[in-house]
């Protein structure tokens, strides 16, 4: 629209061009400028991936110094020994006491920690100072002292410590940038650590190489089930959800929490593998040589409502099945908590309510009447917000039209700022799922499993983290 | 001994059974109902509070609890065994042992039947997995390996219980004839009006050939539908082939060795070491060591398919489940349920007492660990590596554990002391055999 | 029962009573009855009694089990043919294990009442006196409607005791 109006108006070097002809011919200057080489296709595209045109320069390379930092953040400079003070913004305030329930229970999403503030170190630093993940680290700066428990991070500067910017423990320590001595003090503190860190080479959260083609290792066979296929006479609700828009910010998941009623556990319950979060971003950080080379990755992991699911044959009552529309449906008021649905979920998407929930006054003012409260005992797992597909099909009848696509957004597509979720009709031949998941870089999550799931991942291009 | 001298003395050893208790068996009691009582407020407090009370987490919504049932249907196997199958294979040695057998399978299967109740979410609509008509035209889900369960341990309960029932009725007649007030009304309970005329024996004889026909093919059935639980699914580690014939192995070697474990106790005690000999528990013990086999056979097969098919889920699970968190567990199964048995390839440790006692208490520890072995290590570990954890027994857990083998040993206990545990019809026919044979080859 | 006259035999050994009832059978009473703790095999040949009909009881008590097991699974799947893992409404695979085991307690159940029936049934047809001993250490058999000839033999095959009943 814009470059419409600028043509209209006859600005110069827009006419007629559309964007990414605009773009091309913006860095094909640049790169003249700089002197890079971008003959290549291959170049090409991956300065449009990475936004960035890299050329060579004559002049000696000098690199940063971290020690430069402080001064470039405006504060004083620091003292040569011990480790650098960092502090970090992040998405929630887990370590902010006075944060509101959602901010300190959806866990950091690379730490993974909640309810608690913390210290990062890299692991070799760790290793030199002799602790390790949960043990109390003490942190001696001229201004104070404060005891912070250790969270192990890859990614970090081997010279750095890095603490959380809402953590009160830093007014202790004094302004950032300060020199820091970090020591063991023998305790351990149980931190609320949720997720293990790694992939362990399952290729869960898919990278593709820019240009190149998914690699399909394990074959979707078609008719690889014996599973009747279903009849959607309707609609079929699908999700796509783009690996390469996602930044991890967790607002996804804050979103399903006001949504759905998600009561907020606590820390104990986040020790113990019990929060109920129905959305969640899986993280893997994997250390390589360098801190630099640490691979991070970060999955959305919910509920796959798969046309195959195994949670449903399972469960002795029918409280779960398969609706017309494609959802996996959780009937709250038959389920008598076996549990089995949830082992047999091989993406662990199903939240068992081990107790009931407690909304504090007046938190449960806020609870949305469209969503029950669940009770003790009950399964409970992602929806799809059926509650607004409802809504939406309600309107639309009442308009006496068809659902639209568009029409339906649940509350994590809602909120994704990236706008890395897609949800609409697969049966919808104009619908921008549709597009989505036929796009060259979509797969289905453990496809192997043929569970034949209703979400495509779009694999995130380019090997850098 | 004229064959109405041994009769006699037959009936006076079971009589001698059901004197008044001693201190004994009443301190026993008394512990087994504090048990009870323990467990009962465990669930107490799950039923009032919720699942908290226990370790489980997610992604491991099976442990301590799940274990135990899977355990005590194993249990129960045993008298099924030793009365049913043993009788068809027309097996002499069983007529001494498979009353009190029997009634383990009865009482252990009446704890087991409290497990699918006591584990779920909200226990007091249990009832919504039977199959009655209700105004919301709703159905159970037949394709449930939980719902085979339910029928499974009910057919189970059934047909064990008549089966013991009928076994019962000649026997606690003779009992019957020879006491007064309310232990002979007890008796005639069982009894059912048993007079021991022909005409009952034919129908009677009849009827225990098809009981025993029956309850073989359940021996096999039940706990192939409890390793369905695990097998149907798609958990790596859970999802395997194998699991039928394996569970029931198992379930045979866990049953014989309980029944072998409360044996050697209880013929010291109750004065029957005449009619529960050495012998008897030398070939009792010959079951042990085959189905050990059996079931080493079967973790080899599953170890070896596992790491022989490549980098896989499963491949993973079963190294986590030998090196992983709960490694000892791992060890102590395989030391308890492989290697202790091959001890039982010696006779003299086949005839001795304190040998089979200790090998058959360990070959019980070690079944219960491996079921949680199964149950825990492949809900840690599965397909998501984000999602793995470690899960920790709480109190609850232990509590309720500890109040089921309250619960077995308190009916145990009362059945001991109030119906005979040894077989009395069975043991004055091969008293009148043994009496013929000897006549025969002494003339 | 409905009580009638005749001779009582107790005998100690189970052959002797064998012995006697082939005996007794022979001359012509073939009408007897017979007591005992224990099925003896000798005594229960030597009684050439008719099969029982419990097996006929016990299989149409399977068969109805099995039936029923049909009719229940496959009767509310379709009731509520709800979809459930892709899975077929009728899942006949999975609803065999619930047949099987329906088929194993009715027909369980009807073995145990058939006997109890049997047992019932057997004791009112046929009288037999009452002896505490015959459920302990002495074998009974009585001859309904004899008279004094069948003292002889029934001592001749090494009776304890005989006596009358009136």
């Amino acid at each position: 629209m814009l470059l419409d109006l600028a043509a209209a108006l006859s600005l110069p070097g827009i006419a007629d061009r559309d964007f990414h002809e605009l773009s091309k011919a913006r860095w094909q200057a640049a790169a003249k400028a700089l002197g890079a080489q971008l003959e290549t296709p291959q170049a090409q595209r991956d300065v449009q991936a990475r936004g960035v045109v890299v050329g060579k320069t004559d002049a000696a390379a000098r690199p940063l110094r971290l020690e430069s930092l402080p001064l470039l953040l405006g504060a004083p400079p620091p003292a040569s020994e011990g480790l650098q003070l960092v502090a970090f913004a992040t998405t929630l305030a887990n370590a902010d006491p006075d944060a509101p329930g959602w901010l300190r229970e959806v866990p950091d999403a690379l730490s993974g920690v909640s309810w608690s503030s913390w210290a990062e170190l890299s692991p070799a630093t760790a290793q030199r100072l002799g602790v390790k993940a949960g043990d109390l680290l003490m942190l001696r700066t001229g201004d104070g002292t404060a005891e912070l428990p250790l969270a192990i991070n890859p990614a970090l500067h081997e010279d750095a410590v890095a603490v959380p910017r809402d953590a009160p423990e830093l007014r202790m320590l004094g302004a950032l940038g300060r020199s820091v001595r970090a020591e063991r003090t023998g305790k351990t503190f149980a931190l609320p650590l949720t997720g293990h860190a790694s992939q362990e080479g399952r290729d869960l959260a898919r990278v593709i190489s820019s240009g190149g083609e998914l690699k399909r290792e394990h074959g979707h066979e078609e008719g690889g089930t014996l599973a009747s296929p279903h009849e959607h006479p309707k609609h079929r609700w699908s999700m796509s959800i783009d690996l390469d828009k996602c930044t991890g910010c967790q607002a996804c998941v804050v979103a399903c929490y006001a949504e759905n009623n998600l009561p907020v556990m606590g820390a104990q319950a986040a020790r113990e593998g019990r929060l109920m979060a129905w959305l969640r971003i899986q993280r893997s950080v994997e250390p390589g040589p360098t801190p630099e080379a640490t691979r991070i990755a970060v999955l959305p992991s919910l509920c796959q409502h798969c046309d195959a699911a195994p949670c449903e044959p399972v469960c002795p009552v029918y409280a779960t099945y398969h609706t017309p529309e494609g959802l996996n449906a959780q009937v709250y008021n038959r389920c008598i908590g076996t549990r089995y649905c949830a082992n047999n979920c091989p993406y662990d998407a199903r939240v068992f309510n081990w107790k009931d929930p407690v909304f504090v006054e007046p938190l449960q003012m806020q609870l949305n009447p469209d969503v029950s409260v669940r009770s003790k005992g009950v399964m409970e797992k992602c929806t799809f917000c059926v509650q607004r597909i409802r809504y939406a099909e309600g309107a639309a009848r009442d308009e006496g039209r068809e659902v639209r696509d568009g029409d339906v957004t649940p509350a994590c597509v809602q909120t994704c700022p990236a706008q890395a979720l897609v949800f609409g009709d697969a049966k919808d031949p104009h619908a921008r799922v549709v597009a989505q998941q036929q796009d060259g870089r979509a797969y289905r999550l453990l496809e192997e499993v043929n569970t034949l799931p209703a979400i495509a991942y779009l694999a995130r291009r380019g090997g850098q983290p | 001994m004229t064959v109405a001298e041994r009769m006699r003395s037959i009936d006076q050893t079971a009589e001698d059974t059901q004197r008044a208790p001693g201190r004994g068996w009443a301190a026993l009691l008394l512990l087994a109902a504090v048990c009870v009582a323990i467990g009962a407020y465990s669930w107490s407090l799950m039923i009032r509070f919720g699942m908290q009370y226990t370790g489980l987490n997610r992604p491991v919504g099976w442990g301590v609890l799940i274990t135990d049932f899977v355990f005590w249907v194993g249990i129960a196997h045993s008298g099924t065994l030793i009365s049913a199958v043993l009788f068809l294979f027309r097996a002499r040695f069983r007529t001494a042992v498979y009353r009190a057998a029997e009634a383990m399978t009865v009482f252990g299967v009446m704890t087991a039947g409290l497990f699918p109740i006591i584990h779920l979410g909200r226990p007091w609509y249990a009832f919504w997995i039977l199959p009655y008509p209700n105004q919301r035209h709703l159905q159970i889900n037949f394709r449930s390996p939980l719902v085979w369960d339910a029928f499974a341990i009910s057919t189970y309960f059934c047909v064990s219980a008549m089966f013991l029932l009928a076994g019962l009725m000649p026997d606690a007649a003779a009992l019957r004839d020879g006491s007064h007030g309310l232990r002979r009304r007890f008796y005639a309970l069982f009894a059912m009006g048993w007079r021991g005329t022909a005409e009952e024996w034919r129908h009677h004889g009849r009827a225990y050939l098809y009981f025993a026909a029956f309850a073989t093919p359940l021996v096999i059935s039940v706990h192939s539908v409890v390793s369905w639980d695990f097998a149907v699914s798609i958990v790596p580690g859970w999802h395997s082939t194998l699991f039928p014939p394996y569970f029931v192995a198992g379930a045979i070697l866990s049953g014989v060795a309980m029944v072998i474990t409360l044996l050697i106790p209880i013929r010291r005690a109750m004065n029957l070491e005449g009619i529960i000999t050495k012998p008897h528990l030398d070939m009792l013990s010959r079951l042990v060591l085959l189905t050990s086999l059996i079931v080493s056979y079967s973790y080899s097969t599953e170890f070896l398919l596992a790491l022989r098919g490549g980098a896989s889920p499963e491949r993973e699970t079963l190294l986590y489940r030998a090196t992983g968190a709960f490694w000892p567990f791992f060890w102590m199964m395989v030391l308890g349920n492989c290697i202790g048995p091959l001890f039982l390839f010696f006779r003299r440790v086949r005839t001795s007492l304190f040998g089979l006692f200790s090998i058959c208490a360990l070959v019980n520890v070690g079944m219960w660990l491996e079921r949680f072995n199964i149950v825990v290590s492949s809900l840690e570990h599965n397909r998501i590596p984000f999602d793995w954890s470690t899960y920790h027994p709480r109190l609850a857990e232990i509590g309720i554990t500890i109040g089921s083998f309250g619960w077995f040993f308190f009916w145990f206990l009362l059945f001991l002391k109030l119906l005979p545990s040894v077989s009395i019809a069975e043991l004055k026919e091969e008293g009148a055999h043994d009496h013929h044979h000897e006549a025969a080859h002494a003339a | 029962m409905r009580h009638e006259p005749g001779m009582l035999a107790i005998f100690a050994d189970p052959s002797a009573a064998a012995r006697a009832v082939r005996a007794a059978r022979e001359a012509g009473h073939l009408d007897l009855r017979a007591a005992m703790p224990a099925p003896f095999p000798e005594v229960m040949e030597a009684m050439a009694q008719k099969r029982s009909i419990i097996g006929a009881v016990t299989l149409c008590g399977a068969l109805t089990g099995m039936g029923l097991g049909l009719w229940l699974t496959i009767g509310t799947s379709l009731a509520l043919p709800i979809s459930v893992g892709g899975k077929p409404v009728v899942s006949l695979p999975a609803f065999l294990v619930i047949v099987f085991e329906m088929t194993v307690l009715v027909g369980g159940l009807s073995n145990f009442i058939g006997m109890l029936v049997g047992a019932w049934h057997g004791r009112r047809k046929s009288f037999m006196p009452r002896d505490p001993r015959f459920l302990r250490d002495r074998i009974g058999v009585f001859l309904p409607g004899a008279a004094d000839p069948a003292r002889e033999l029934l001592r001749a095959a090494g009776a304890e005791e005989v006596r009358d009943v009136a």
